[in-house]
């Protein structure tokens, strides 16, 4: 009788110790989850919160903390200090610029052959991570090289088999590499546009909205107040170091990438096969 | 120095002890069941449907899109700036890619591990992962595909009916406690992500945004906002409603830049007189000013405010009347309290009770709102309690007339300058006829609607204005009645901006 009772402990316990488990691996899902569901600061929004976290970063009196002037990798890197699954995620980029513009990203200190002209370069570049790439064949500047960086501060959130459809759009104008090859610097602060906010523009993916202000202002605060940052890029070095000591730093640490050969697919329904369209009779 | 005690005491003891912790455990299990069955319903609300697919006809075609990657970098380890944790670089590879074209390889869309990269493998891009979420795949609205199949599925079709179920993914009570047609297209997902979702990167159109849309003297529509897709109709008995359609979401994100450019001849370069110009020209305050200024929507509100002191001495000339009499019973009814033992000297006395506990009922029946008090000359006051209610209620119903408004895309994603397909399905689903039908929707500024695209079964008037996004206002005037289980169908083409 006397072991009764402590059997009967010894089997209660171990189902107690399990529930308690399950509860509380239970409720780090649940908060997990919440957190996951509203990665940009939740549903549509008026203005940003790249800089902020907040759901409405534009919020007048808002005090931002980073600015486009920080040292690079400075904003990603905050980035990735905050909610999200930003941390390791490629995010697809695709460089695009004048005429025969040709681009190409680093593999260990070595540029690689530039895509052929008019063939947008892809890439998964990691969030947080700042990419050295090198621009060449310049309309009106043939034989000049420049060496920009692009710094990844956030991400997208496509559905399904969408990543590569819709990468960051990295379009440099002829402007930008004119006033970079002429010893200035060029700032450029991409964004994902607010819908409620957007301009009524006609664009296409070659050819966004740019928005030009005057030095005393922040592109990163001004791309805040317009939708989320995504990226920034600074044009303005025009030769590599010379001593071999100095490429870690040129290239910021050789981040990791990946390479997207994919031309982008169209799913329309006209680049569907006939066979397939066929599949769906006509209503009578 | 030990105490002992009878067998029969320690085993009761013992007994009581294990019975003790036996149901310390059990309430300790059942309060984690309690808590997790009402955690649930609270995941599933957060985490939504996860299975959203319009179709899986072209899924094997999607599914076969050819994404060539390969990871590159080299083996070295750096600290980033800015960064605490050092990016483990992965070493170079030598992609062995095939030369075709169609290679269903992609790659991971995100690597809970970098260092899990290895060389010499290709990686995929969210696949089977986030299989269970939208297939962004055309669906055929051209060439009677399937949303054609499912709009023209009949116009008693609701979400029980085969042809509806297949593009209503949402079958939701309707205003009038029917099942409306849900969202069908791409509705802007709950999850369409596992990693989350971001609703700047989706273009939405349709439904009733607030303020409500409302129906005013005419055939005019208030209330109607950018992204709203209402109808107006009049039932047999008279009564006009107002009724949304369901809400469309495109994945179609915009991205701009702001471009800054600093150095000694920075002045000049940045501050030009056009680049101020393209900053005001998207506000478009001057639009909306004068337009406020100018129309009558404030009119009937200074009528009403007009009216109102008017009501009120309207009411005061009637209401002296009735009031004659009910001084006098107040002070009569004063002069009685005031008569009483209790208030006069604090003293209670036998003779006083009965008119001590009609006060006291009296001030039971004011202190509760909305008690019926009867007064009979004479007579104790009777209240009636709060428990008594109507036992039946029999509503005698009239024919009446609903209308479903049901619109579809026929993409999930558009890039800028791609061309998107709605279509309306309308139907009469009521038991009477419906006429004054007018159907409007208000496009985002991000659509363009492509002129002489719109095509409908039915004879309608169809007319566009500018709405307050710069983008067009459609409008279609039915003239003619919509018989009960009648529809109509409309289509039109946008381009994403």
């Amino acid at each position: 009788m006397r072991f009764n009772g402590n059997a009967a402990t010894f089997r209660s316990l171990p189902l107690a110790r399990l529930t308690f488990a399950l509860c509380a691996l239970v409720t780090i899902v649940h908060s997990t989850d919440v957190s996951a569901q509203f990665p940009g600061g939740g549903l549509p929004r008026p203005g940003g919160s790249a800089l902020s976290g907040a759901p409405s970063g534009a919020a007048a009196g808002l005090h931002r903390i980073h600015s486009a002037d920080s040292l690079p990798g400075e904003v990603g890197g905050a980035r990735l200090q905050r909610w999200g699954a930003v941390a390791g995620y490629y995010q697809p980029v695709a460089f695009r610029g004048p005429g025969s513009t040709a681009f190409s990203l680093g593999i260990d200190g070595v540029f690689q052959p530039p895509m052929p002209s008019r063939t947008p370069l892809h890439a998964g570049l990691l969030v947080g991570g700042v990419y050295r790439f090198r621009v060449t064949s310049i309309p009106g500047f043939e034989g000049e090289e420049l060496f920009p960086t692009i710094e990844v501060i956030d991400r997208t959130y496509p559905p399904h088999h969408l990543a590569v459809r819709h990468p960051i759009p990295i379009n440099l104008e002829l402007d930008d590499l004119r006033d970079a090859l002429s010893g200035r610097m060029v700032t450029r602060v991409i964004y994902l546009e607010d819908p409620s906010s957007a301009v009524p523009l006609d664009t296409t993916p070659e050819s966004g909205i740019t928005l030009d202000i005057p030095p005393y202002q922040d592109p990163l605060h001004v791309a805040d107040t317009l939708g989320k940052p995504v990226a920034i890029i600074r044009i303005g070095s025009v030769t590599p170091p010379t001593h071999q000591s100095l490429m870690p730093q040129f290239f910021f640490g050789y981040p990791p990438w990946v390479r997207i050969d994919t031309p982008v697919q169209d799913v329309s329904f006209d680049n569907i096969p006939t066979d397939q369209q066929s599949e769906f009779p006509a209503v009578p | 120095m030990t105490r002992c005690l009878p067998v029969d005491t320690m085993r009761n003891l013992m007994t009581r002890r294990s019975n003790l912790i036996v149901t310390r455990n059990r309430c300790i299990v059942w309060i984690c069941i309690v808590w997790i069955v009402g955690l649930v319903p609270i995941v599933g609300c957060a985490t939504g449907p996860k299975t959203i697919r319009l179709s899986n006809a072209f899924a094997p075609a999607a599914n076969a899109a050819v994404d060539r990657t390969e990871v590159v970098g080299n083996g070295n380890s750096y600290n980033l700036p800015g960064q605490t944790a050092p990016v483990t670089a992965t070493p170079v590879i030598s992609a062995q890619i095939p030369s075709q074209n169609v290679i269903p390889v992609t790659y991971e869309e995100r690597f809970s591990d970098q260092s899990a990269v290895q060389p010499g493998t290709s990686v995929r891009v969210g696949d089977e992962a986030f299989g269970d979420t939208i297939t962004a795949t055309p669906v055929g609205l051209r060439h009677g595909g399937p949303l054609r199949q499912m709009l023209a599925g009949g116009p008693n079709g609701s979400c029980q009916t085969p042809g509806c179920n297949q593009g209503c993914l949402n079958c939701a009570p309707g205003a009038f406690g029917d099942q409306a047609c849900g969202p069908a297209g791409m509705m802007l997902p709950m999850i369409p992500n596992p990693q989350g979702i971001d609703g700047n990167e989706f273009l939405c159109n349709g439904g009733d945004q607030l303020p409500k849309a409302r129906a005013r003297v005419g055939d005019q529509i208030v209330g109607v906002e950018v992204e709203d897709t209402v109808a107006r109709y009049t039932t047999v008995r008279g009564e006009t409603h107002v009724t949304p359609s369901n809400r469309v979401c495109v994945y179609a994100p915009r991205f701009g830049s702001v471009r800054r450019v600093t150095g000694a001849d920075i002045g000049e370069l940045a501050v030009g007189p056009h680049k101020m110009l393209h900053r005001d020209t998207p506000i478009g305050v001057d639009y909306d000013e004068p337009g406020l200024a100018v129309t009558g929507r404030d009119l009937p509100i200074r009528n009403d405010l007009i009216r109102g002191p008017d009501a009120m001495r309207a009411r005061d000339r009637g209401v002296p009347v009735e009031n004659v009499l009910q001084p006098q019973m107040a002070e009569d009814v004063l002069a009685l309290l005031a008569n009483l033992s209790i208030m006069n000297r604090g003293i209670l006395i036998k003779d006083d009770l009965p008119i001590i506990v009609i006060g006291d009922q009296a001030a039971t029946i004011w202190s509760v709102d909305q008690e019926v008090v009867v007064a009979v000359a004479g007579e104790v006051a009777a209240a009636v309690t709060r428990d008594q209610t109507a036992r039946e209620l029999v509503v005698y119903e009239l024919p009446n007339g609903r209308l479903r408004i049901c619109k579809v895309a026929d993409r999930g994603d558009a890039l800028p300058g791609e061309i998107v397909t709605f279509m309306l399905r309308v139907d009469n689903v009521g038991d009477s006829p419906l006429s004054e039908i007018v159907l409007t929707d208000s496009l985002s500024a991000r659509l363009q609607y492509v002129p002489e695209s719109q095509k409908n079964t039915v004879d309608a008037e169809f007319s566009t204005s500018v709405n307050d996004d710069n983008s067009l206002r459609m409008t279609w005037k039915f003239p003619h009645e919509l018989k009960v289980g009648e529809g109509t169908t409309i289509e039109f083409k946008c381009k994403v901006r």
